[in-house]
């Protein structure tokens, strides 16, 4: 079957971070996801990507609970979605943060706890310590006290990723993190990811740009309001396949393969 | 620790509205025997502080929170005038809602100052709104009112400075019989109307007690309250009326008001082809050193205005 | 005890108008200032104006009420249930049709109030009959026309509005500036924002009191704005604002007492200068730090000149007299660019001369190579040789790192610049231990492979070969290499480029 998505991916003995079994989403006639299934491994670096309007970020809605599937369901670690509220953290797109609200970097850092602590409560010592630990992963320690818009790009990146962390979830679904950023920055923000991962937590990342994609993730989902493949970066980075989900010329994305193929050893 | 705060905070919120309701309901000392300072009368109008001074001579400081040409009606209190209030030994008002949102009677109320209220005795003029009737409280424009007014002062004054009462008693009397002999020569004066001609069209409606006592026909485009109070504020149909009234009743001439804005009065005037005759004191008397300076002189003038006008 | 206690009666009793005027409107500051915070950080300070306005509708709504339905004559209570009504429908109409129709939420608001506020002239007029009330004295309000009963209904929003902000701090926090994290976390997000609603329904009632419904917005919002201006954290933006509130509240009337005028619009416009004060002066985000950060600032192209100069002059020590001669610009310019310089750790002032150090070294090295570069790039399209270096000169400011490794890429990295000067090696990307395409190695710089691209299969090259590059041949566009076992190796640009190696610690 054409429709079929490519069975790229190795089955993993341990449960897997998120399965999304018959996923489809819709808010008309269209469906914004149709059919969609897919077995996400713990501790791996995810990257979806696919054309504008793909449905890329109503799957991550849908992962976070914030949209209800007419059909299918999402399982966290083997829990559905709204039972495993605080396992997966959001890390939001630069753009649609209120960069002069008066709230420091520790601070936010910090709002990662408060699914933990009672509304009456103040934040515990041991709160304040995941926070500082958190800003320390990311290495935003010295700039603890600044006011979130007085920091660079990269560095309110991280900040979120920070409070992604403190929050003690597992899996992390960062939206777009690498757009509007110059190279030295998506650097920085790639080796945060690689030692968050190295932590041992899954990340899932919308990502925009074909050619970086191959080089910073493990495995890729190529959605296009359905599921075209999911797997390894090299298996899913067909030059066919691209062609088909963006619609574009077969030259076009040899040149995008083969480097692809090139920083895999 | 945040439970903590609030608790602390909601106490000192209730606490200390509470301590002010106590010392508030806490009787006043009436001690004033160290004072050597004359005691004080504060009035809200021009009128009733003439009243007033009549009364009293030079024996107390007699205050009114209005200036000349004020409008009692839309007046804002200032914090000057609430200290005056503070300190005073008797307040005076006109009442039936002359004062806007009755602000003489709550100052006097929340400082613990005895008040008198003018009109207290007088038989109200009622104007029907519907089903409402409200009390026309420009009363003091019938000298028989008035007298009632002066009576009221008098009682307050001897009951907090008994002492001088004689004296009181004294002026009063000479005060009432100068009133006495005023309405006989207004009614003189009236006469020199036509009876036909005898319609009186004002700024607002605050003549009825006049045009009562001395045979007018009042009409004016706005209620008897310049403010938004219920029968106050000018309605289109008010004024299409007056326009009616006076093209109907052949009226010779109409009257602007000292202390309302007279630009109502001249389009009416223009609109019905009549000429405005001269400018009343209404709600206000004149400044210290014209003539409407006091209730005798302002009567007088008012009428010689009217008969001057309409003869 | 008794005498003390006699005393402050007796000072009461003649201020008993200033006592009450400052209680009332002390408690009302407060409340406004901390829910104000919330307004202008939810962007609601339209919707604020709104509230106040409908309130007008509410409060004849529920004189009616009150007075039809049980004979209650102007009910303190029923009228205050009457304005939170009105308020909450305004806000759900708002949202209403901002939320179904294409009708921005600014349009629908104005819409709203407008129609609300005018239904409640409109039942204020046809029920006229029945109203006793002074609608205009309702709107304008006076602080020292507060009754006992006003003040019982002040402290008790005060202390339901305080609770409110102080226990749930952190949800209110979250859910004004991440809600969609906030709701991902299981706060009610919507059940919150309603309670806001309701707090600045409540506060708007009171303050009314206090400066009118025309004005009450400003005094919600304006203490509010200037607190924004001086923090950086929420917790202290709310008791700064309730600071700025309650000040301008009792400059305000005491200055209306001073020039004896009604105290509201002294309150607001005290409000105001406070704030026009603060943004002029606020220590970081005012207009006059700003502008003195700005004429502190040296160009930049200033500061890579006098770096550049430096450099090139060579010396140990280079007098300041040298670099004022060189640098194009004025000589104030250059003190504060050697300034920011020696802040920055670049270069050492020492007397009336400096000297670079080991970053200024380097970082004046990477400007020159970027120089050079760009002067190469330039003669490479057609740029007259005499015109080179002023070009250039402009140029060398682009000299993002990108940037310039893109010029050495696309110029066959080049070791000569058009003068014959030479052009210094990419020593920020060579430096031991680092993963290098062969093309950036000089004579002498010893490697060992790491992997072969493409255009390097079929060299005989495996990966842990060591290898040591030799002078580049025919006019640069050939690389040699001396492989072990005394093999020679001649290798293309493109050839070079495929050849990954790791240079050795030296």
């Amino acid at each position: 079957m054409t429709t079929a998505p490519r069975e790229t991916t190795s089955p993993s003995s341990a449960t897997p971070a998120i399965e999304v079994r018959h996923l489809t989403v819709s808010y008309g006639p269209v469906p914004a996801l149709l059919d969609v299934s897919l077995s996400i491994p713990a501790g791996q670096l995810i990257g979806v990507i696919g054309p504008n309007g793909s449905g890329k970020s109503t799957l991550i809605k849908a992962i976070l609970g914030f949209v209800r599937p007419v059909f299918g369901e999402v399982l966290i670690f083997g829990q559905p979605a709204e039972r495993a509220k605080g396992r997966v953290a959001y890390v939001p797109q630069r753009g649609s943060v209120d960069w002069d609200f008066p709230v420091t970097v520790r601070e936010v850092a910090l709002m990662g706890r408060f699914g933990r602590v009672r509304w009456w409560r103040e934040p515990s010592a041991e709160d304040y310590r995941a926070a500082d630990e958190a800003l320390e992963m990311v290495r935003m320690t010295p700039y603890r006290d600044r006011q979130i818009g007085q920091l660079s790009g990269g560095q309110q990146q991280r900040v979120f990723m920070a409070r992604a962390m403190a929050q003690g979830a597992d899996i992390l679904l960062l939206d777009e993190p690498f757009s509007g950023v110059d190279a030295a920055t998506e650097r920085a923000i790639l080796d945060v990811l690689e030692r968050t991962k190295a932590g041992g937590r899954t990340l899932i990342v919308v990502h925009h740009d074909l050619a970086t994609a191959a080089e910073y993730f493990d495995m890729i989902a190529l959605v296009k309001q359905r599921l075209y493949a999911f797997g390894p970066t090299a298996a899913v980075l067909q030059a066919d396949l691209l062609a088909e989900v963006y619609e574009g010329r077969l030259q076009a994305f040899a040149g995008l393969v083969r480097r692809g193929k090139e920083q895999s050893p | 620790m945040r439970i903590l705060l609030a608790i602390v905070v909601a106490a000192f919120i209730l606490g200390s509205v509470g301590l002010y309701a106590a010392l508030v309901s806490h009787p006043r000392s009436e001690d004033r025997s160290q004072e050597s300072r004359r005691l004080r009368l504060v009035c809200s109008t021009t009128q009733v502080a003439d009243f007033a001074r009549q009364v009293v001579g030079d024996r107390w400081e007699v205050v009114s929170v209005l200036a000349a040409g004020q409008d009692p009606h839309l007046y804002e209190i200032k914090t000057g005038d609430a200290a005056l209030v503070a300190t005073a030994d008797l307040c005076a008002e006109n009442g039936w809602h002359l004062e806007g949102k009755e602000w003489m009677a709550r100052l006097a109320t929340m400082s613990g100052r005895p008040l008198v209220t003018c009109v207290e005795g007088v038989e109200p003029y009622q104007l029907t709104e519907g089903s409402l009737a409200v009390h026309d409280p420009h009363a003091w424009f019938s000298i028989g009112n008035a007298r009632i007014y002066v009576k009221n002062i008098l009682a307050a004054v001897c009951r907090i400075d008994p002492e001088h009462r004689d004296e009181y008693e004294h002026r009063t009397a000479l005060y009432l019989e100068q009133l006495q002999q005023l309405d006989a020569w207004i009614h003189r004066q009236v006469e020199r109307i036509e009876p036909r001609e005898r319609v009186l069209v004002t700024s607002h409606d605050a003549f009825n007690y006049f045009c009562h006592e001395y045979g007018f026909r009042a009409a004016a485009p706005t209620g008897w309250s310049t403010g938004e109070e219920i029968g106050g504020g000018a309605t289109p149909e008010r004024r299409a009326q007056v326009v009616e009234s006076i093209r109907s009743m052949g009226v010779r001439a109409i009257f602007v008001e000292t202390s309302v804005n007279p630009k109502l009065i001249r389009v009416i005037a223009e609109e019905a082809g009549v000429r405005v005759g001269g400018e009343l004191y209404s709600d206000s008397m004149g400044p210290p050193g014209s003539a409407g300076e006091t209730y005798l002189g302002m009567m007088r003038e008012n009428t010689l205005a009217i008969v001057e006008a309409l003869r | 005890m008794n005498e003390w206690f006699d005393g402050v009666l007796a000072w009461h009793a003649t201020h008993s108008h200033l006592v009450r005027a400052m209680l009332a409107g002390v408690l009302v500051a407060m409340v406004c200032g901390v829910t104000g915070c919330y307004i202008i950080l939810r962007r609601m300070a339209f919707l604020g104006d709104a509230i106040a306005h409908a309130m007008l509708a509410g409060v004849v709504a529920g004189y009616l009420l009150m007075k039809g339905v049980f004979g209650l004559e102007a009910n303190a209570p029923g009228m205050l249930v009457g304005s939170l009504v009105a308020g909450f429908v305004t806000v759900a109409l708002v949202g209403f049709v901002s939320r179904l129709s294409r009708i921005k939420e600014d349009t629908a608001i104005g819409i709203m109030y407008t129609g609300v506020f005018a239904a409640g002239g409109l039942l204020a007029s046809l029920f006229s009959s029945y109203i006793h009330l002074d609608l205009l004295h309702f709107v304008t309000g006076n602080v020292l026309a507060v009754e006992m009963v006003d003040l019982w209904m002040i402290a008790g929003v005060a202390t339901f509005v305080l609770l409110v902000v102080i226990l749930l701090f952190r949800p209110l926090q979250i859910t004004s500036f991440d809600p969609v994290m906030a709701a991902s976390l299981g706060i009610p997000v919507a059940a919150l924002d309603y309670l806001l609603t309701t707090c600045t329904s409540l506060v708007v009632v009171s303050a009314v009191n206090i400066v009118g419904v025309i004005l009450v917005v400003g005094f919600l919002v304006t203490p509010a704005a200037t607190a924004y201006l001086v923090c950086d954290r929420l917790s202290r933006m709310l008791v700064v604002s309730a600071c700025f509130a309650v000040s301008s509240f009792v400059l305000g009337f005491l200055a209306s007492a001073w020039i004896n005028v009604a105290p509201g619009s002294a309150v607001v416009v005290t409000s105001t200068l406070q704030f026009l004060v603060v943004l002029v002066i606020a220590p970081r985000y005012g207009l006059l730090s700003d502008w003195l950060r700005r004429r502190g600032a040296v160009p930049q192209r200033i500061v890579e000149d006098v770096l550049g100069c430096v450099l090139r002059d060579g010396s140990t020590a280079t007098p300041i007299a040298t670099v004022q001669a060189h640098v194009a610009s004025a000589a104030d310019q250059v003190q504060k660019a050697l300034r920011g310089l020696q802040r920055e750790g670049l270069l050492v002032v020492a007397g009336d001369a400096v000297t670079l150090t080991e970053a200024g070294q380097h970082e004046a090295r990477r400007l020159l190579r970027a120089h050079r570069l760009w002067e190469t790039y330039l003669e490479r399209l057609g740029t007259p040789l005499t015109k080179l270096h002023d070009h250039a000169h402009d140029l060398e400011h682009v000299h993002d790192e990108n940037a310039v490794d893109y010029l050495d890429d696309q110029l066959g990295h080049p070791l000569v610049d058009p003068h014959g000067a030479a052009i210094p090696e990419d020593f920020v990307h060579l430096t031991p231990g680092a993963e290098v395409p062969a093309a950036l190695l000089r004579e002498g710089h010893e490697a060992t492979v790491v992997a072969l691209g493409e255009a390097a299969r079929g060299l005989a090259l495996e990966v842990g070969l060591r290898l040591v590059a030799g002078p580049r041949r025919q006019d640069g566009k050939v690389w040699t290499f001396r492989l072990p076992a005394g093999r020679d190796l001649e290798l293309s640009h493109e050839q070079a480029d495929a050849v990954l190696v790791r240079l050795a610690k030296s």
